[in-house]
This record gives structure tokens, sequence and C-alpha cells, in this order.
């Protein structure tokens, strides 16, 4: 099977030949960006840049899908929100809103046209020509929650309001809201196979469970009920107070980090009765980046026995990891993945 | 001088505690003013009020019967009850010693280094806070300004660690990496890259991190470095 059908034949509810190795998170690291001439500016201004970073796990280690943007500010630069871009990292907003300041965010009319948006719609283009129908192209969205807590207000006044002003936060989340559903249109309409909605401010691990229905929950599930495509839950941490919820909303699949054991979100699953593919739940860190052989292909057995639809990191691969680690673990996935 | 004996000392004692607990910033410097008055000396406030809070608050989050916000908001409370307690004059004689802390550049979660923040100012540090994607040469610039003993600088996104090096490689350029201890902390960073970075010490969490600075104030030329307290994942 080519990669685009073993991974939509799981989203189908089918059996691949084999269980595919991806990851819905960003996969960018030192060793491709060197690889392909490029850096952190590079691959947000140049689309073949873009394109050949996202498509580098792919093309390099064989991963089954390709990955992009690389990090979560899209939607705040979208939203007003002045970045500094570093060559060496993600771009950094110059500066926060104040509480104060939430009325005064504008969903521009058309995105298409605004900050990154026209170079990921090229990049999206290229990527189509080259890989279309045979690597699905997964577009990450930050939904609202870490729209707002990582570059709107900024993580701690985030929580200070949403202890403080409660009203005022949900307020500031539904007027973001406005520009993911656009989003997500407009990535579908460009040629996405794949939506991830990449959530890590809406943790619990950050967020008090008492707020992830109304602050992150309501938005995924508009967002999963907005588009046709497959849409992919990604909160990073442990997950297992809230499993039952992100279940509830039907999602295309769950991704889960290390945080949250396999046998947790299995046994969730089948507490709700449903059949949810799950994608995890591999540490970026230490089960790729840092492990040895043996370790690596430990921790793919756990996760192919487990019961996993996919392997996958729970998160951003670490930036450092070297080109042979992931070469290395698609390996392991091709030689374990048809065992079940 | 009072006594902390005093029913109205012991009422305000409880009070700051549980506006602390509450993360309610004007009751508790309106208790911290009040003790202040009575004749109360920073250390006792801090020990009888702000560090027990600080450490209850610790606790009901590893019970998850807390979360986060309500950490941000002791730490503020306590900061603001610290404010009001600490002299204008003749601080140092209290503390125990400066930190400059801050997010490295690029990075701008600031929720675990702020609660570290309030944590070490609840155990008698003044502490001189550069904020979020703060660059290298900015500790440097404001540790030698201030006379810091520790640099503590924090990490959440991989990226950005490695401007955490350029930290050190400054201090080394100048000639002064000796004058002050470097810990780090975060999500990103691990014990073997304090190590590979030539950090001083490395901590898991807030309240490591106290014991970390504390053990290197009291013997950090002694000690082996780097000194790792707790376990990384």
């Amino acid at each position: 099977m080519l990669p685009y059908e073993r991974v939509m034949e799981v989203f189908r509810g089918g059996t691949p030949d084999r269980i595919p190795c991806v990851n819905f998170a960003s996969v960018i690291t030192k060793e491709f960006l060197a690889y392909y001439n490029a850096n952190w500016v590079d691959i947000y201004q140049d689309p073949e840049k873009m394109a050949s970073v996202a498509s580098a796990a792919h093309r390099l280690c064989g991963l089954d899908n390709i990955s992009l943007p690389f990090d979560q500010s899209v939607e705040a630069e979208l939203l007003g929100i002045k970045f500094d871009y570093h060559p060496d990292g993600p771009p950094t907003p110059l500066s926060f809103l104040s509480e104060e300041q939430y009325f005064e965010i504008v969903v521009p009319h058309s995105l298409a046209d605004k900050g990154r948006m026209p170079v990921i719609q090229k990049a999206i283009k290229r990527l189509k020509e080259e890989f279309g129908g045979r690597v699905p192209i997964n577009v990450i969205v930050s939904p609202p929650m870490t729209t707002v807590a990582g570059y709107l207000l900024g993580p701690s006044a985030t929580n200070l309001m949403m202890r403080r002003f409660p009203g005022a936060l949900k307020g500031m989340l539904e007027e973001t809201f406005r520009l993911h559903l656009e989003l997500v249109n407009l990535y579908e309409e460009w040629g996405a196979d794949i939506i991830t909605l990449h959530d890590p401010k809406g943790s619990p691990d950050v967020l008090n469970p008492g707020f992830f229905d109304s602050l992150v929950l309501s938005y995924h599930k508009s967002l999963i009920e907005e588009t046709k495509l497959p849409t992919v839950v990604n909160v990073c941490g442990n997950i297992i107070h809230v499993l039952e919820k992100i279940i509830s909303c039907n999602p295309s699949a769950i991704v889960f980090d290390y945080k949250t054991p396999v046998k947790s979100v299995m046994k969730a699953l089948s507490e709700a009765n449903k059949k949810i593919p799950v994608a995890g739940n591999l540490s970026p860190f230490w089960d790729i980046y840092l492990a040895d052989d043996e370790r690596m292909e430990e921790r793919v057995v756990e996760v192919i026995k487990g019961g996993v639809d996919f392997v996958s990191p729970g998160c951003d691969l670490w930036v450092a990891t070297p080109i042979e680690k992931l070469r290395g673990l698609v390996s392991l996935v091709e030689k374990y993945g048809k065992i079940r | 001088m009072t006594q902390t004996g005093d029913a109205s000392v012991r009422e305000q004692l409880v009070r700051l505690k549980e506006a602390i607990l509450n993360g309610d910033a004007k009751a508790a410097a309106e208790a911290a003013a009040i003790l202040k008055e009575k004749g109360l000396q920073p250390l006792e406030v801090v020990n009888q009020a702000i560090k027990p809070a600080m450490d209850e608050m610790g606790k009901r989050y590893e019970r998850l019967e807390a979360f986060l916000p309500d950490l941000v908001l002791a730490g503020e409370a306590a900061q603001e009850a610290l404010r009001v307690i600490l002299p204008k004059e003749g601080e140092e004689s209290f503390i125990k010693g400066k930190v400059v802390i801050g997010t490295i550049y690029g990075d701008i979660h600031d929720i675990g280094k702020n609660i570290v923040a309030a944590m070490l100012s609840a155990n008698g540090y003044k502490i001189i806070d550069l904020g979020n994607d703060v660059p290298p040469e900015r500790y440097v610039e404001v540790a030698k300004k201030e006379g810091a003993h520790i640099i503590g600088m924090s990490c959440l996104l991989t990226p950005s660690m490695y401007y955490m090096r350029d930290v050190i490689r400054k201090l080394k350029e100048e000639n002064i990496r000796d004058r002050f201890y470097v810990i780090i902390g975060g999500a990103a960073v691990y014990p073997d890259w304090a190590k590979e970075i030539g950090a001083d010490g490395w901590a898991k969490d807030a309240e490591r991190a106290v014991q970390l600075c504390d053990a290197l104030m009291e013997k950090g030329k002694e000690l082996p470095k780097p000194v790792i307290l707790g376990e990384w994942r």
C-alpha cells in the first residue's frame, strides 16, 4: 500500500497492510533544516522550503505522512499579533495583549492572503503536486485555547483570567474561533488530507479539568463537525480524566503522549463502545531521540501490542533528533506493524 | 517586638495564609501590612504564613486538588505579601540570595518560571524576574548589575534550549563564570543537558528548585556539578 492508502484505510476503519508510522504534530528537526539549507525564518517565507522540510520526515526517513506548518503561531499572527522571527527557533510574539484588550481582536475578512497563509497555500499546492494521493498531507491547526494562551495573552495571564474573568476569556475564545472555522475550510479547499487539532494549552496538565468542556472541547467538537476531512485531536499531557469527553466528539483519531497509558485509552474507548483510531504514544525524547535500539524496539512493540492504530510520537519531534533514529523507528514499525 | 502568640497576630497570619491559598493578592497585602505594623519580622511572616501556604498549595497541586491557575494566583498573592513585608532598606540582611530568573530566548512559557520565582521568594530569595523570551546577554547584564548569586533559566520549547548554552558561554567569555551559579529547569531540559552546557544545577520542580538554590548558596563550592534534584519524566 502507498502511505496515503495505508493512513486513510485506518481512518475508514479498515485494515491496512501494516500499522502506519506517522507524526500528526510538527516534524521539524535540525538535520532536516540543514539538509534543505533552511532556517526557521526560511520555512515561513519560502513555500519551497516549507514544503521540503514538511515532507523531509517522509522523504528522508519513510514516515507515512507529511505535516505542516511547524509551530502554533499562524493563527495568532492572523489575529494581529506581531512576531519576532528567529533563525534558530519558532517565532515569538513581540508582546501579548492585556486582559482589557481582548475586545480589540479583529478576525480579518479574508484569511487567504494574510500572514503566512499564502506561503502555506503554495506549500500545500507544491506538496500536492509531488505527493497527492501517495502521501497524506496533514495540516496542524492550533485551536482557540492554544492560540489565546500561547500567543494572545500568554500562558500565565490566561491562567489568571480563567480564574478571575472566565466569562471574558470565553468571549475571547469565541471571537478567535471564527478564524479557526475559516482556517479549516481553507485548508480543505487547498488540498489538505488531514486536519490535526493540536492543543497543548488545552491539556488538563495546565488547565483545571472543570474548564475543559467549555474552553477546549466545545471548539474541538465544532471544528470536527465543520470539516469533511479526517480530523485528529492531539491534547498533550495526561488526558485520562478527559478521554471520555474527547471520545464523545467523534474525532477521526486521538493522539496522546507518553503520560497517558495506551491501556487507559483502549479502556475508555471500550467503555464508550466506540472504535476511534488511536495514535501514540512514544516520547519524542526518551523513545526516539535518546533511545538506544533496544529501548526503541521495546516501546514500538509495546504500543503495537497495546493496540494503537498509528505508531507515533505524542508530540512534536525533538528538534535534535537524528535522521538515523527516525529511519530506525520506521524500520521497526515495518517489522512489527503486521503482528496483529 | 510583637509576639506571634498574640491572638490578633495569629489571626492575621491565618488570614494571610488563607489569602495566598485563595489567590487573593489584595487580602494577602492587607494582612501582610497589618503584620508589619504589629512589628513582626519578615522572616517570621515568611516562616509562619507565606511558606506554609505555598507548601500547602504545592501539596494540593500534587493531589490534583489544585491546578496551575491556582498555583499561579497563589504565587502572585505571595509575591504581593512579600513586597509589603520586605524592608526597602537593608533588604540584603534578610535575603538568602539574589536570583535573576527568566524564560529563555524564543520561548514564552512562563508559568513554571513564575511558580519557581514565587516559591523562591517565599523562601527568602530576592527575585529579579526578566520575564520571558530573554536574550542570553540580558541574563548576564542584569546578573552583573544586580550582583546576583544565581541565574535561573527556564525552557519549554526544544529549539530554545540551545540559547542556555549561550548564557554560560557569555559568562565564560567575560571571565565571570565563577561569580554566579547557573541553574536550569522546564519541560524541555533534562539533567544531561545541564551537564552538557556546564550548568551548576537542574531541578524537576519548584520545590526542588528551592532546595537546589539552598544547597548552592550553603555549600555550592564543595558540591560536584551539576547538582541534580529529581528525575526527569
